[in-house]
């Protein structure tokens, strides 16, 4: 997805909680974190982890790197009800 | 022992074989050229997010649907349903945020840490096992952003 977008001319960063399966396809920036399926940003209305990922993003974006570059986040999940 | 990567790989070969991984071996990259504040930004999802008054994602079609689906910048989150049936909705239904981060990049707008919004957001389909149709309309959004004036598109999964 993001190899397309970026051909166009249009810098991607990716969120990822499956870093083994982004490096097949090497985008150029990649956020990795722990987190599960259904909740890529976190839990729902956790606005500070949203924005801490989010921001660790805009910080890649601005570095001129010229290669696959994956960062791994620290967030953990509070638990959220049953999941 | 196996590790996850394999684990995901034997069983997916098992459903649907005979898959293989898309592997790249070469990164396309566009650096960004302006400064973040001037910088206008587009969500790329591929929790298969569809308005509701849009065609749904056909979950049937066992290759995977590689199409995809506008979202414009004004959507809210009672416009949107999911048909992505791989994953539970319990958290997206109760913030939408947490797949497609909207309200946190209108914050980020209102506070000058990024110009703008792209007037157009996409969705895809995840659980895709044909990916080269997703290629091609991944170029294809690319494109479309591009002429929307769009510099940075941000990229979730599900």
């Amino acid at each position: 997805m993001a190899r397309g977008i970026e051909e166009s001319g249009i810098s991607t960063v990716c969120v990822t909680f499956r870093r083994d399966i982004i490096e097949l396809t090497r985008p150029p920036r990649i956020l990795s974190l722990k987190f599960s399926v259904g909740k890529p940003l976190g839990n729902p209305g956790d606005k500070t982890t949203q924005r801490g990922i989010i921001e660790a993003g805009f910080d890649l974006l601005q570095r001129s790197i010229n290669d696959i570059t994956i960062v791994e986040l620290p967030f953990r999940l509070k638990k959220f009800g049953i999941f | 022992m196996l590790n996850s990567l394999a684990i995901t790989k034997k069983l997916i070969q098992q459903k649907y074989p005979p898959f293989e991984y898309t592997v790249f071996h070469d990164t396309p990259v566009t650096l960004l050229k302006k400064p973040l504040s001037e910088c206008k930004l587009a969500l790329v999802t591929t929790g298969g997010l569809h308005l509701k008054t849009d065609k749904p994602f056909d979950t049937k079609y066992l290759p995977g649907d590689c199409s995809y689906r506008k979202l414009p910048s004004d959507v809210k989150h009672d416009d949107i349903m999911v048909s992505h049936e791989s994953y539970d909705h319990k958290f997206i239904n109760e913030d939408l945020n947490c797949v497609f981060p909207i309200d946190r990049m209108r914050e980020y707008v209102k506070e000058g840490k990024i110009k703008s919004l792209s007037e157009e957001h996409y969705s895809f389909m995840g659980h895709i096992f044909e990916t080269g149709p997703l290629i091609e309309n991944s170029r294809t959004v690319g494109k479309r952003l591009k002429e929307l004036g769009v510099d940075i598109a941000f990229l979730t999964p599900t």
